[in-house]
């Protein structure tokens, strides 16, 4: 990255790309490699991000996987709190729209008024909408007729559960909101996440990531790299 | 005549305590009907206890062998198909096919509600991961349907049959003049594997039979279909008993017709609006709105194909003698008002209608929203035509009543028709059709057109209320 590029708040947001944040930590790829992202304006490059591999990839399930054991903090708690987080996101990414905007209009190189009237309150409104959604997750009780009891009465109910680790695989082209469409949804229903961005745009989920860092914990693990290993294996629950 | 009809209270045909019957009047030829019974709050009394006896092995049977009971009872209507429509014909002069589409339409609700006896009933909630919290949707218990003469077995069937799904016991009383399909609905129940008491039918006067149901005091719900004033005498008792109701009483619903529709077809579906079941619908087009650049062609059309109708044979007679000279006093108010009769007006000369209790079939043209023909239900086979200019103007006059049952447009604009029909005040909008409806869709009114619904899965809502249900999983 040439000093001088960016002015000094985007070049500090830029820099939060050089890690990626894995079970509350900003750590490099374990291999210590990296790769370049460009700017598509320019063709410069704007910053040396991790290059993750299948070792990362099990390291950041695994710590989503934690997050959501039973009984702890995640999963304990109510669909009222749960609620709350998801609308307090939407609130970051509102204060924060202008330096989201400024980080997807850089990395994927689209006019940045694009971002501040359309992605950005577009991404703020997809989470308000999930914000209200855990209180209403139901299952349904069920009249059922059970012909090896005739004339009992049984309680059947069914519950609507979490699946558990969520992957997000992102592309380029709405960066921030792609990532949001995905996160939303699965945060609301209790699930944890892995996201992986674009390798040409994994800068603002990032910030992202760091602002949700420093105002309360989001059990998210988020890569953000390109996984060159990805195509070739399968993510796979950790070893234990 | 036979012996006369007798309750249904229990499982078999029971006489009333106090023995009173009422000669029927044919309604075709004016000469002797169906000779019925005429309860009284001890029937009632009789046929709700029966009820409410029953109540709790209904509610507990098996939902798939409650199902099983409502098809066998669809199945039957099916079989017994001629006989029934004999029956209903007999009893309201109308026209045989009409009969017997209402009576398939009747087997229809059983059949419908019969595979939904396994619906989820209620939801369970995240309320805490100590908590296990659900709703249940339970029975009311014992219901009452009042049904009116104009398509008797279909209306009862229309109540009887997702009351029954939802788990309830029914008490139901038809019309005097028209209860022979509901007393025979009743036994078809009881012969399919109803348990004795969880449908039973008390026959007699409203002013007599309907007010003990409504006031008696294990009834939990009343369905009631008829006229506005009843529907407030009703509501006015149970205000007092703080007893829920579904009301389905009149209307006088606006059909608007463009300029740009398919006029052909347009008259068409306008005369069989008004016209259906000689008029005796709740949900009859009688206030047809036409845009005025087309009202001099639209109007010769409808009077056309008005024409052809022919009482006694497309077109039945009134249902009684007192309805029948309603539409004549109706006829009269017509002229004192100025409207001009495009066609009808007046009973048929033809002699051998002259015993029955006929009518034609009457377009009024000349005619404002603010006259007595355009405001208050005839119910018989007249239509008033009333001129618009702009699409703002259909809405006002269609949504200027008192009522609210049904509206109906016609035009090739799609967006106009989606906007003209939620603009409607009504429970239901057809487009490019006329009552184009079916089991499946909920019917019911706003305003003075009355509340709750019928049909449909939304049926079942009016039928059952809803229990929440929290229970402890771990700590203290």
């Amino acid at each position: 990255m040439t000093d001088g590029q960016f002015a000094p708040t985007v070049h500090d947001d830029i820099e939060l790309a050089r890690k990626m944040l894995i079970g509350g930590e900003w750590v490099g790829a374990i291999s210590g490699k990296t790769f370049p992202v460009y700017d598509p304006a320019d063709g410069r490059v704007i910053v040396e991000v991790p290059a993750g591999d299948a070792a990362d990839v099990d390291r950041a399930v695994a710590a989503a996987r934690a997050a959501f054991a039973p009984g702890g903090p995640w999963r304990s708690m109510t669909p009222q709190a749960r609620g709350k987080l998801i609308w307090k996101l939407a609130d970051l990414v509102e204060q924060n729209a202008e330096r989201l905007s400024m980080l997807d209009s850089i990395d994927s190189g689209k006019p940045i008024n694009e971002m501040r009237f359309f992605d950005v309150p577009f991404s703020v409104d997809v989470l308000r909408y999930y914000a209200g959604w855990p209180t209403k997750i139901t299952g349904d009780t069920i009249p059922i007729s059970y012909p090896a009891a005739s004339g009992g009465r049984f309680h059947a109910y069914t519950l609507k559960e979490p699946v558990g680790v969520v992957g997000a695989i992102v592309p380029w082209n709405l960066p921030l909101l792609m990532a949001i469409k995905k996160l939303a949804p699965a945060l609301a229903t209790g699930c944890t996440v892995v996201i992986k961005p674009a390798k040409q745009t994994p800068i603002s989920i990032a910030l992202l990531a760091w602002r949700c860092e420093g105002s309360f914990t989001l059990n998210i693990a988020v890569i953000g790299s390109n996984i060159t290993g990805l195509k070739r294996t399968r993510i796979r629950p950790p070893t234990a | 005549m036979s012996a006369p009809l007798l309750h249904w209270i229990d499982g078999k045909a029971v006489p009333s305590a106090g023995g009173a019957t009422r000669a029927g009047t044919n309604p075709s030829t004016g000469g002797p009907g169906a000779e019925v019974s005429l309860g009284t709050a001890a029937d009632v009394d009789l046929a709700v206890r029966a009820a409410h006896g029953a109540a709790k092995g209904w509610r507990h049977t098996n939902s798939l062998d409650r199902g099983r009971v409502l098809a066998a009872i669809s199945r039957r209507l099916l079989a017994d198909l001629d006989e029934l429509a004999a029956m209903e014909s007999a009893d309201t002069g109308k026209p045989l096919a009409l009969s017997t589409a209402e009576i398939r339409g009747a087997a229809e609700y059983f059949e419908f509600y019969a595979a939904l006896v396994n619906l989820p009933v209620g939801e369970v909630l995240d309320i805490q991961p100590n908590l296990h919290v659900y709703t249940l949707r339970e029975p009311l218990g014992v219901v009452g349907v009042i049904t009116p003469w104009n398509l008797p077995l279909n209306q009862a069937a229309r109540a009887c049959a997702p009351a029954l799904a939802a788990g309830n016991t029914i008490v139901a009383k038809p019309a005097e003049s028209t209860s022979r399909t509901t007393v025979a609905l009743a036994r078809i129940g009881s012969e399919e594997g109803l348990p004795p008491g969880v449908f039973n039918v008390v026959l007699g006067q409203g002013s007599e039979v309907g007010t003990a149901i409504v006031r008696h005091p294990l009834v939990r719900k009343v369905a009631f279909t008829g006229s506005v004033p009843v529907g407030q005498e009703i509501g006015r008792i149970a205000a007092d008993r703080i007893l829920p109701l579904t009301l389905e009483l009149g209307g006088k619903s606006a059909n608007i017709v463009f300029a740009d529709a398919d006029l052909e077809f347009a008259a068409s579906e306008a005369v069989r609006a008004f016209t259906t079941n000689a008029g005796q619908v709740c949900s009859s087009g009688t206030r047809l709105l036409v845009q005025r650049e087309i009202q001099e062609r639209f109007t010769a059309a409808v009077v056309a194909a008005t024409r052809k109708l022919r009482p006694g044979h497309e077109v039945g007679p009134m249902i009684t003698r007192g309805q029948w000279e309603t539409v004549q006093r109706y006829f009269r108010i017509a002229a004192e008002e100025g409207a001009v009769a495009e066609v009808g007006g007046g009973v048929p000369l033809d002699s051998e209608l002259a015993a029955g209790f006929y009518v034609e079939p009457t377009v009024y043209s000349g005619v404002t929203n603010d006259m007595r023909i355009a405001r208050e239900e005839i119910f018989g086979p007249v239509v008033v035509i009333i001129p618009f200019e702009t699409e703002d103007e259909a809405v006002a006059l269609a949504n200027d009543s008192d009522f609210g049952l049904v509206g109906g447009v016609f035009t090739s604009d799609m967006s106009r028709a989606i906007r003209v029909a939620e603009s409607i005040e009504a429970g239901q909008v057809y487009i490019n059709s006329w009552s184009t409806q079916s089991v499946q869709m909920p019917f019911g009114g706003h305003k003075h057109s009355g509340y709750g619904r019928e049909k449909g899965i939304e049926a079942l809502n009016h039928y059952s209320h809803i229990k929440s249900i929290s229970m402890r999983l771990t700590g203290r």
